[in-house]
């Protein structure tokens, strides 16, 4: 009995103790909500005093004004966060003059030095914001320092170290995909292009070395770097991708001789027909669809008498989308006037006029 | 010693191990999912889903959502379905021989005209009636599937066929979803490089009481009635702790069949939904699972702490009751199905970890929760043993319900906030406090009816009436 009612009134007790957290937290966040409402009109103050810096006549050399009590906030490390933030968020959304007028009061504030001290906590979450920091603020003499964490064992502080690395050094910043040991994973490549895209495009080099990547994920992203910036000079590199032992690298192969063709891709794609797995046949089909003539007729013929309706149905696709005597073929194929070829070509035909 | 003090031990001291078990399990959990949470919300802050949302390479997706007589509201979910922020998306919308109106008022609505559509059918279903599309190029991405009438998972298994994009998003067509819900739910299977991400989960919340206005949620609010409210503070606990511990453990069985994301051909591998049980969201997340493991491939099945999907809950207790008995019953007849992995180290961590543990925990618990009270207020009333011990184990029970409950509110409370007032933070609390009173009572007791229904071989889904939403006044 006594074990019970001790447990009990430990279960009580700790319920009543977190109850008491709760109301304590909630208590502080409505105080702290109310003081965050007095800083962020303090801070969009200065952030308008700081984009308009110039506009109101005064010199570049001269410091942007800061109030005195701003300065002593900032000893704060909750107001700092919170400038930070704003000042970071700004300077994304801004390019030019204000997004450098941005920089300036970031630097003129240290907050450069605060974000150092973040990387050099080792927590990866803190070391994160400050490399992200970093990135943003486009501050290139810290490069030696990120470029370490583009291969860091945290997948976050990788990721922001490589987003800083192009925001810092643009296209040249790829390189790191030279030295990279751990995958990049899908969620991070569309990242990096994604970053990639507003950075203006200039002489990018490499991706034939990346495209020999031991690192399969390296390949898989310079295949499609050389997609998305019509490297038609990696033709004869791409192709040997179709070979890789990794079937993600030999899809993205495929996706990228969709866009990066010659005469002759719709045939090397069909000559990899029997010797690939079924999603990269499909893919396959889906890419001679798009990118074969009439003399890959014969071919895909010979791929209608498949078991698999789904492989069935690409390959009526892709002949009926070549040309209409790919159309006459299917028409005049044995079995196209019973199941299920019949009802295959009749719903590729609605496609075709829809 | 006599015959009698050898069963009294047997009850007291087997009843007492159990309960310390299971509630050294619960604790495990709660401070397991702290970690879990912690660091997705931390990551999570990094998160611009706006890059996905953007991308041509975001992963395709299917929504499959089967309708049965929903005639009263279905334009209105439809119109809820194409508003959902996402590029690479079909609507797949599986009228399954409903007896109502429905298929004639989408028609009208979206107009619909019957296309020459090939069903594949690689999973076996019956017949398809017909597939419609839109003449209208605003709604391109819906497609209507009529069929014969054969149940949810049948239903689902349709869609399945038809769908042809990668992933499927299989929801109860009255779910109001987050508009990001579909961005946040892809996002894992892009995250892992090395294994190969089978399912996602998100954390389905109660919408009774809350506002809802052109099929979107506009206000949350703590529902009203003590049955939904209950079962908000049900789904704090199951979703915020327990699905986000098993995550972490990469052990979830579970993905709510009201919303989930799975890949396709996963699925197909696997037969689709067994629609021979009525728990065909959870078989269908074990057969993955147990596939996954027999071809040796690493894989793992995600889940996300945000709230993605809102639902409407039970508020009768009769509505309650059906649903707990279909549920226990679907949480049997998967065990049975799957009974090959009970401590079979050929199924790691599925196999000696996820299964006992619903064995024993979700199946076993309520079995021994009842006939454990039976036989404690039967040993009292013959005087074998005191009333003070009997109450004294009662309340310590009780004492830690209540204690789990308070912990998940402030979980809630340090994450999502979704409760944003004391007063509804107070209403949480009081529920916790008579939840084990007049809820966990009514719970038990259907599930014990799930197992006595499931020896008598019913096996019927139960019927589900839903109130409707708070809509908007003007």
């Amino acid at each position: 009995m006594i074990f019970f009612q001790a447990l009990l009134l430990f279960f009580f007790g700790a319920a009543a103790f977190l109850i008491f957290f709760m109301t304590a937290y909630l208590l502080i966040r409505k105080k702290w909500r109310k003081k965050y409402a007095k800083w962020d009109s303090m801070i969009d103050l200065l952030l308008r005093k700081a984009i308009f810096f110039n506009e109101s006549g005064s010199s570049a050399d001269q410091p942007i004004p800061v109030t005195p009590r701003l300065r002593v906030n900032l000893e704060n490390s909750r107001f700092r966060a919170q400038l930070t933030k704003k000042i970071t968020a700004a300077k994304k959304n801004m390019s030019g003059q204000a997004g450098q007028n941005i920089k300036k009061l970031y630097l003129q504030l240290d907050l450069d030095t605060h974000a150092i001290k973040l990387i050099e906590t080792g927590k990866w979450h803190l070391m994160a914001v400050g490399i992200q920091q970093i990135g943003t603020m486009e501050l290139k003499e810290h490069l030696a320092r990120i470029y370490r964490f583009t291969n860091n064992k945290n997948e976050l502080v990788r990721a922001e170290a490589q987003l800083a690395v192009l925001n810092l050094f643009g296209f040249e910043g790829l390189r790191f995909l030279d030295v990279i040991t751990y995958q990049l994973s899908e969620w991070q490549q569309m990242k990096l292009l994604k970053e990639l895209s507003v950075i203006p495009h200039v002489n990018l080099t490499g991706i034939d070395k990346w495209l020999k990547s031991e690192n399969a994920s390296v390949v898989v992203f310079a295949l499609k770097l050389a997609r998305n910036y019509h490297h038609f000079e990696l033709y004869q590199e791409i192709v040997a991708c179709l070979e890789h032992l990794e079937s993600s690298v030999r899809t993205q192969a495929i996706y990228t001789l969709t866009e990066i063709y010659s005469e002759d891709t719709s045939k090397k794609l069909l000559d990899r027909v029997p010797l690939e797995e079924y999603n990269n046949q499909l893919a396959i089909l889906k890419a001679v669809k798009k990118i074969g003539d009439e003399a890959d007729l014969p071919r895909l013929q010979g791929l209608l008498n498949t078991e698999d309706l789904e492989m069935k149905l690409s390959v009526v696709r892709a002949m009926a989308s070549l040309s209409q005597s790919g159309m006459d073929l299917l028409m005049a194929w044995p079995q196209s006037q019973s199941y299920p070829l019949k009802e295959i070509i009749t719903q590729v035909k609605s496609e075709i006029r829809v | 010693m006599s015959w009698q003090t050898i069963v009294l031990d047997f009850f007291t001291y087997g009843l007492l191990i159990y309960s310390i078990l299971l509630l050294s399990c619960y604790m495990f959990i709660g401070g397991y999912s702290i970690g879990e949470i912690r660091t997705y919300l931390r990551k999570n802050s990094f998160t611009d889903y706006r890059v996905l949302a953007s991308s041509t390479q975001a992963p395709s997706i299917s929504i499959l959502a089967p309708a049965y007589n929903e005639g009263a509201n279905i334009i209105e979910n439809v119109r809820s379905l194409l508003s959902i922020n996402y590029n690479n998306l079909e609507v797949i919308i599986i009228n399954d021989g409903s007896k109502d109106d429905s298929l004639e008022k989408l028609i009208s609505a979206y107009d619909l005209y019957k296309t020459d559509f090939f069903v594949n059918k690689r999973i076996p279903t019956k017949d398809v009636l017909g597939v419609y599309k839109s003449r209208k190029a605003v709604y391109k991405k819906l497609i209507i599937v009529d069929k014969q009438n054969g149940g949810k998972a049948d239903a689902l298994n349709v869609g399945v066929n038809i769908s042809q994009n990668d992933y499927i998003v299989c929801i109860d067509v009255d779910c109001i979803l987050e508009q990001d819900a579909l961005l946040k739910l892809a996002k894992p299977f892009l995250e892992d490089s090395k294994i190969r991400v089978i399912a996602t989960g998100g954390v389905i919340r109660i919408a009774n009481s809350c506002i809802v206005e052109n099929g979107r949620l506009v206000k949350v609010n703590l529902p009203k009635q003590f049955l939904p409210r209950v079962q908000t503070l049900e789904y704090i606990r199951a979703f915020l702790l327990g699905r986000m511990a098993w995550s972490r453990l990469n052990g979830l069985l579970l993905i709510s069949g009201a919303f989930g994301a799975f890949d396709r051909d996963i699925v197909i591998k696997c037969g689709g939904y067994n629609h021979n049980t009525v728990g065909e969201d959870m078989e269908l997340v074990v057969r993955m699972r147990r596939y996954m493991e027999e071809q040796k491939v690493p894989y793992k099945v995600s889940f996300i702490p945000d709230p993605l999907c809102w639902t409407e809950a039970p508020a009768s207790f009769k509505i309650l009751g059906r649903q707990r008995n279909r549920w226990t019953r679907g949480t049997i007849e998967t065990l049975q199905l799957h009974k090959v992995m009970f401590f079979n180290p050929k199924y790691g961590r599925l196999g000696m970890i996820s299964y006992p543990y619903w064995f024993f925990f979700e199946f076993l618990a309520p079995i021994v929760e009842f006939l454990g009270l039976l036989s404690f207020v039967i040993f009292v009333l013959l005087g074998l043993i005191h009333w003070s011990f009997f109450i004294g184990l009662l309340l310590f029970i009780f004492s830690f319900g209540f204690l789990y409950s308070v912990f998940a509110i402030l979980m809630e409370v340090l994450t999502y906030n979704q409760y944003k007032s004391s007063k509804d933070l107070l209403m949480l609390i009081i529920t916790a406090f008579l939840e084990p009173f007049i809820f966990h009572p009514f719970v038990v007791w259907s599930a014990i009816k799930g197992n006595i229904d499931l020896l008598r071989k019913k096996n019927s889904w139960g019927e589900m009436t839903r109130q409707g939403f708070t809509k908007k006044t003007v």
